[in-house]
Order: structure tokens, then sequence, then C-alpha cells
């Protein structure tokens, strides 16, 4: 009965932003008649039914077949010419996401609707409205400042970070699947650029001033679909308060910056970049002292500065048709729980510190339009792979610190390789993507495919499948929700 | 009483065939059923508005020597006169939809800048020069080659013909598949030539230019909502061994991401049937081709358009019902180096004073026609040839795509020419302001 009715839920919903795509397609809106107000956005729904059976650490289940999302969205993108010189830009977006109270009774119920863990103003997970973004551009000659919260990517890296370190994401509702722009956690920053004028060099400085607005990594409470700390429930909200207690806070001190310089010589497009900041997952030590909230869990959650330094490049090599792409990053005093404290060993003194390390990481991808024509007589593949590679520096590493990279989560090197295919069929009309990430340290990934119909520019209609894999430790960036393979629907329309 | 009535009947029955059957008279143009600026998105593209420069005059209310195609004389008394591609189209109005060609007399461009193309014509003279590689040294203005001897040098011709310097034009792009559904897209489609430069400075070459740009291109797209903010920037460059580079802003990435444009007949994403070679109805690399003149054959092209962008909605053609010039148009014969480039052949049709294309047929590996490029051009007040509206038609899968301008957007400046851009103006971080790209 009560499946029934979830259905008839879901249908209804999707039936309503069908109904609203189809009488309203191609209607956009300029709110005056020379475009410098406009309006624009969409309404989504993403509907998702479990493909693997997930025990959580309480014990409680979710079975095959039931809602792993259900999430309506309602995103608005306004924008507003000023003048010549100054523009403000503003992206709002709000959700309804509440698959639980649609699944049977016997599955886990998210302890704690109302808040993610940790962040200083988390999202409540069953519906919120958030401004997520805000700011002024404002031009003065060569220069342009963009001041307001904000994304700011850096990079040429795809579904991993690497350069893109500003802003931080947001783990709690779909993990790293949708795109970027929609997991990114905008952040009150300062973005000065300068182009050069005349540069042969296309030569540009930017630099990025965040005084205050440090947020974490969120994660979603226990019980949700995709938490990852695969602790029981009653331990998840001692390490969540604690956690919110050794928050850093939103003081000058607190505050990250950084720069970065583009350029081009020859054909190859280059940068190097340099940005201070705490970093956005935390590290945990043990310690008895007095600010511990829960005197039989005594530790402490820290997220201390890091300097990371790096370069990119980008080239194209005309005889092989393909554009290649790489960027490294070294990471001074990367900060890592022992494996000590993660494991409450009390008798080791390594448990009462975090250890820093300094890391390199480096990404090396391509990506070539080819002809398959036996496939598609009418449209290349999008063909772009990649390799990332990470190594925690120095010696006495393996076996004592936390890195997530290994089986056991504590070697001192980690390697992911990506695929991504795509083309189009139809006119464009019918769009499908595979998308296959797997981490060899870890043996954990995932494969997704998808194939989107787009009868009009305004309405898409998706329908995908998504296979996550992991060691039975948990190890590494998927391995902590593995047992999330799910397949879905989604529709948008936009306006 | 009865008889009254009776020769009443036959009156308006005869008066009914009479308007029905017979041609259109000499001296109008007669609108065309359905005919109109059909264009459904709530912004500044939805009103048809001429270019800042205004049009010339001469190209609204034009004397019709003769009609044909629908509704007027057959398209067989003019078959010869129009490329396979037209007449195919305006033979078979069942699957094309209706099209007709108005016969007017040509008249030339008017103003300052047309003299300074054929004043730069002569006094550059003699001085271009074709290399091994097939590729222009020593050009500075004007028509490089102005009796062509070769197909080379009627490529090169058109490579160098009579355009501005720089422009903004704001366009819609109507999308049209077999089934008669049509999607649109509003983008800006602004550009910037370095080289035979007549009105703004520095001319006639843009220097100091260290990387040897020829044009750079961007077109930053408004609607759909989905595209608002890509904003692509296409640097073609004077060097016969550099591919075109491109540069796109992606607002869903929010990054800046390098593509390639080295599979030349790869189509545009969205269903568009526009590729790389076809721009400005060709666009290939001429040291990769080899061209054939065929000689001079009079042709009816739209050189004096009307100025208002038009269409018929879930039909194909840009321009449907438009003034056409009879041209003695040099054509020429263009083939792959390639012997794996999927089509055997490319007809092109150029003008002998502006050196514009007005056609250019695909033909496949089979010699069948596969598809084609249409342009319609007019002219402004200040006499500029601009193309009012571009088709792009596949007709192997009854398929188009067709651009029609207008003077939307102030915040870019809206339609105009010749304003002096630099290519500071083709930064990103430049164009995303100007643009509302998130």
């Amino acid at each position: 009965m009560m499946k029934k009715f979830s259905l008839s839920f879901v249908f209804l919903g999707c039936f309503a932003v069908l109904l609203f795509g189809l009488q309203c397609t191609a209607d956009a809106f300029s709110l005056d008649e020379n475009d410098r107000y406009q309006l624009g956005g969409y309404i989504e729904n993403f509907t998702g039914l479990r493909l693997s059976k997930h025990t959580y650490a309480g014990g409680e289940s979710a079975d095959v077949g039931d809602f792993a999302a259900f999430r309506t969205t309602l995103f608005l993108d306004f924008s507003a010419q000023i003048s010549s010189n100054v523009k403000f830009k503003s992206i709002g977006r709000g959700y309804y996401d509440n698959p639980y109270s649609l699944n049977s009774n016997s599955d886990p119920q998210i302890k704690d609707t109302e808040h993610q863990w940790p962040g200083p103003h988390p999202l409540t997970m069953k519906q919120d409205f958030d401004l997520r973004e805000y700011y002024l551009v404002i031009s003065p000659g060569d220069f342009q400042f963009r001041i307001g919260r904000q994304q700011i990517v850096w990079g040429e890296t795809d579904a991993l970070r690497m350069a893109d370190i500003i802003n931080p994401l947001d783990l709690s509702w779909d993990w790293s699947f949708p795109t970027w722009e929609d997991i990114r956690i905008p952040l009150q920053m300062i973005d000065m650029v300068y182009n050069v004028p005349g540069s042969a060099h296309n030569l540009k400085f930017e630099a990025v001033w965040n005084p205050a607005d440090f947020r974490p990594t969120q994660i979603a409470p226990y019980g949700a679909i995709w938490d990852p700390v695969g602790l029981p429930g009653f331990l998840v909200d001692m390490l969540k308060d604690q956690q919110q207690h050794d928050l850093p806070t939103r003081s000058l001190k607190n505050g990250a910056g950084g720069g970065r310089i583009k350029g081009q010589i020859g054909n190859w497009a280059l940068s190097v970049f340099g940005y201070y900041a705490r970093v956005q997952d935390y590290v945990l030590k043990l310690d008895v002292g007095p600010n511990t909230i829960n005197p039989g869990l005594p530790m402490h959650f820290y997220w201390p500065h890091v300097l990371n330094v790096g370069a990119t490049f980008n080239v194209e090599s005309i005889a092989l048709k393909t554009i290649f792409r790489g960027e490294c990053a070294y990471t001074f005093d990367q900060p890592f729980t022992t494996s000590a404290a993660n494991n409450f060993n009390f008798a080791d003194p390594a448990a009462f510190d975090y250890d820093e390390k300094d890391t390199f990481a480096f990404m090396l991808g391509f990506d070539r339009n080819t002809w398959i024509r036996f496939l598609n007589d009418n449209k290349t593949f999008y063909i772009s792979g990649q390799w990332f590679q990470k190594f925690v520096l120095g010696s006495d590493v393996s076996g004592k610190l936390r890195t997530g990279f290994g089986d056991d989560g504590d070697n001192r090197s980690q390697t992911i390789f990506s695929l991504l295919i795509n083309t189009e069929y139809m006119d464009g009309q019918i769009k499908p993507e595979v998308l296959a990430v797997h981490s060899v340290t870890e043996e954990c990934g995932f494969f997704d495919f998808h194939v989107a119909w787009e009868p009009t520019y305004t309405l898409r209609f998706t329908v995908g499948v998504r296979d996550i894999w992991g060691n039975n430790n948990l190890t590494g960036i998927w391995g902590p929700v593995k047992d999330n393979d799910m397949g879905y629907l989604k529709m948008r329309w936009s306006f | 009483m009865k008889k009254g009535f009776y020769a009443l009947m036959c009156l308006m029955i005869t008066a009914v065939l009479s308007f029905w059957g017979q041609p259109v008279r000499a001296g109008e143009r007669v609108p065309l059923p359905g005919v109109g600026w059909n264009y459904p998105y709530r912004d500044s593209y939805r009103t048809w508005k001429p270019p800042k420069e205004g049009y010339d005059e001469r190209m609204m209310n034009q004397d019709v020597i003769a009609s044909y195609g629908y509704g007027a004389k057959s398209v067989d008394e003019i078959k010869d006169l129009l490329p396979e591609s037209l007449y195919t189209m305006m033979k078979n109005p069942s699957v094309w939809g209706k099209i007709r060609v108005n016969v007017t007399e040509r008249k030339m461009p008017k103003g300052v800048l047309f003299k300074r193309y054929k004043e730069a014509t002569a006094k550059y003279r003699g001085q271009a020069k074709i290399d091994a590689k097939q590729w222009i040294r020593n050009y500075k203005a004007g028509c490089p080659f102005p009796d062509p001897k070769s197909g080379i040098e009627v490529e090169w011709n058109y490579r160098r013909r009579f355009k501005p310097d720089d422009r903004i034009f704001p366009v819609i792009t109507v999308i049209t598949n077999k089934r008669g559904q049509v999607r649109y897209q509003t983008s800006d489609g602004n550009l910037l030539f370095m080289t035979g430069r007549l009105a703004a400075d520095p001319k006639p070459t843009f220097l100091p230019n260290p990387n040897k740009i020829e044009r750079i291109d961007v077109y930053a797209n408004a609607h759909p909502y989905e595209l608002q903010g890509t904003i692509s920037v296409i640097t073609q460059f004077n060097d016969p061994g550099k591919t075109d580079e491109l540069w796109m802003y992606l607002p869903s990435m929010r990054r800046v991401r390098h593509l390639s444009t080295t599979q030349r007949i790869d189509k545009l994403p969205g269903g568009q049937d526009l590729f790389w070679d076809c721009f400005d109805t060709f666009n290939g690399n001429p040291s990769l081709f080899n061209f054939k003149l065929l000689g001079r054959k009079e042709m009816l092209v739209v050189m004096n358009g009307y100025p208002k962008g038009e269409f018929i909605l879930h039909e194909y053609m840009m321009g449907p019902n438009d003034y056409y010039q009879k041209v003695n148009c040099y054509v020429n014969e263009i083939h792959s180096k390639d012997p794996n480039y999927p089509f055997s052949k490319i007809i092109q049709y150029l003008d002998p004073d502006t050196w514009v294309s007005y056609y250019t047929d695909w033909y496949d590996r089979k010699g069948k026609l596969q598809r084609s490029s249409i342009f319609n051009y007019t002219l402004t007040k200040n006499g500029i040839v601009m193309a009012n509206v571009m088709n792009h038609i596949d007709f192997q899968r009854v398929h188009s795509t067709g651009y029609a301008y207008t003077n939307a957007r102030s915040g870019s400046g809206g339609n105009t020419y010749n304003v002096g851009l630099t290519p500071d103006y083709f930064i990103l971080d430049h164009l995303r302001k100007v643009y509302p790209a998130r």
C-alpha cells in the first residue's frame, strides 16, 4: 500500500514537471527589453531507486527497490547589467528532498533531518532554499573584481580535485556525481583578475581572498543515503557534537587566499597557482583535555592550514587530433589522522596528535573527438581520459597514517583512472554518456551510464544507472558509499 | 435575377482561379503564407530590428522583374540559374516548404567602404602571392587577385573578400528537423579581422600581431538557458600549419576548456548542421584542398536581399521569399587532399565584385548532393555587405539550420560594424562580463 502511494507520489511529481515544461516550452524571462535584467533557471525532479541493499552501522537496512532519491529542485539565476562595468549576479536554489518517507517502514530514517554535519550554517536535508551565490562584478579597465559569495574554479582536472580546491564540496545529497557546480559550496570571496592588455602570451594574473568564510566538506547525517561514516548513530551524534564544537570560527584568522598566473607560450596554455587555506576534510586526535564534550570519547577535530602550489598545462596535438592537459600540485604539511587515533588506541602516544606530510599529486589527461562511424555516422564520440596520481612524501608513512589510500586506507600513494565517453544522436536530442572511474589502489570506483533525451532545448529526460564498488574496508573516495547502486530518472525543464 | 447570380458566380470563380493559378505579377513581392519573424523567447531577440547603421533603403521595396517558385512561375524556367541545392528545394515544396525567387536588378554597395576596397585592390595589385603550400603571402588589403586565373586564387579572393573589419552580430538560430520540429538558439557572433582592414584603425593590418592571428570569432549564447553564458572563442591563424583554436567557457563547469577543432566535419553540438569546414559556406584550410576554377556562370543570388530576416515555422529555408539578382559568378570546385574526406567535391559560387560566397554545395562520396550552405546578403546604409540570413541544409536527412540577424542585446552594443574591436575584447574574462555568464 505504502509503495503504491509512493509511486503515485513520484508519478504526480514527474507529471507536474512535465506539464509545466510542455506548457511553457521556449519561454525565457528577460525583465526588460534590452536584456539588462534576466531571470533563468530550471525545475528538476531527480528520482532514484536502490539497486543494492545497504545495512547501516546501527543494524537498519535499506533494500533494493527503495527510493534513493526524490529531490525536486528549483534553480533561479538572476543577472543584472547595472552598467557597462558593473554586473550583479545571484543564484538561488531550493529543494524538497525526502526519499525516506516514501520507503517502507523498515529502512532507517535520518536522525537529524535539520542539519548535515559539520558546517557553520549547513542546509537541512529535507527542504531548504539557499541564496547560493550573489556577487558583484566590477570591471575598471583591464581589472575585474568579483565580490561576494561565489564559486571559483581552477585547474584542468574533471571529477577529481587538485587545483579546484577553493570551494569545499557538499557531499550530503548525491556524493560526487552531479555537476560539481551543484555540489561546490559557494564562499564569500573577492576575486581579482588582471588581463595584461595586448599581451602576446594572453597573460593573466588572478588573486583570491577569502577573508573569513571557512566551511568544511559537508557530509550526510546518520541514516541518510550518502552517510559515509559507517558508525552507529549514537556514536555519530557524539562525533558530530564534538566536531561542531571544534569547527574553526568564521574570523579573519581562518581566512584563505592565493593567486594564479596564466599565460600561453606557443600552443601551450600554462598556469601556476598557490593557495593557502585550511583543509576541508578534518583530521582528529585523541585528547583528554578539558574541551572534550563527551568524556567517553575524548578527541578533537582539526582543520589545519596547508599551502598548495602547482601548475597546469594544456596543449593540442594537431597530428593526434587530441587535447592533452595536465596539472600537478604540491601540498605542504597535509595533515593526516594517525592510525592509532583512528583506532582509539590510547596506549599509543601517536594517537594524541595528527601528523603532517607533504604530498605531491599530478593528473595527465586527454580529450579527443573520435569518429566511430559504425556506431554514429553523424557525430564524433568525445573521449576523455585521466590518470590521477597522488603520493604522500616522506618516510615512516605506510601503516601509520590514515591516508585513505590503499586497501587498508594507510598506503602512501593513490592511483585513479577515469574515462568519459559521450556522443549525440538524432540531432542532439539523444545524448548517451558513460563515465567510469576506478581507483586502483583502493579497488573502488563507479560506473555511470545515462541517456538524456532532449525533445526541446528546454526539456530533458535522463535515465541512468550507477554502479559503485569498493573494498570491505570502505577505503578510497567511493568505498564508503559502495552500497548505493542506483537507477535514476531526471526530468528538467529550464526557462 | 438568376442570370445575374450566375454571372456573379462566374466572375468570382474567374477571379479566384486567376489569383490562384497565375504567377505573381512583376513589380511586387507578394508575401508567402506564414512568413515572419517566428521567434518565441521573451527577450530582446523577439522583434527584428535593423543594424545600427540602418539598411540601404533600396533594399526594401524593390521592383520585382519576375517571380519563380511557390505560387509563381515554374522554377524550371530558371533551373540553369540556380545551384542544384536551391533548385531541388524549390522543385519539392512538399518536402522543403514554400520558396520563391523574386528577381530584381542588382544594386552595388554605396558609401566609402566599397570604394576603399576597390582602391586597395588597385593599390596593392600584383603584390600578393600564393606559396607552395597554397597559402597567401604579402597580402595587404583589397582583392588579392582581381583577375583570377586559378581555383586557388579564387579561393583567396573569397577569403579576402569585401567585409567589415569587425562586427557585433546578434543572431537567432533556427534548427528544423525532418519532422518539422523547430528548436531555437540565440547568440552573438562577434568577430574581428586582422588583415584587409578598411575602416577601423589600425589598418590595413592590425599590428602588433605576434601570434599571426587572421580572425577571432566569439559565439556567446543567450538562449536557451542550458546554453546561456556558454562563450566560444575561435581564433584562426595566418599560418597553414596551425589549426583553429577553440576555447570555451562552460558555465556548468565554471571553467574554460580547450576543445579541438581538428575533426573538421564534426557538427556543432545541439543538432546544428554547421561544422568547422563549412563556416562562412567554406572554411577548410586552403593548404589541405585542391581548387579548380570551373569558370563563370550567370546565377540568381541574393546580394540585395530583403533586410528583415524571415522564415516559415516548420519549414527549412531562411529568407524563403527573398529578392534575387542575376550575377555572373565565379564557380570553384573544391576537393580535399584527404582520401577519407567524406565529401567528393564542393562547388562554391562567388560574387565577382565583393567575393562573398552565395552557395556552396557539398557532394557525398557517391557524388550525390548531401548538404548546402546558402547565404543571402543585403546592404547597410553605409554599404556594408551583411549576410542577413544564412542556411545550412542537409539534403539527405532533410534538416536545416538557419541563422538570421537582429539588432538585439544593447548590452553588447547591438548589431553594428567597424566599431574598433581589438583582440582584448575577446578575452574570456571580458566576455563573461559582457554576457550573462555565471
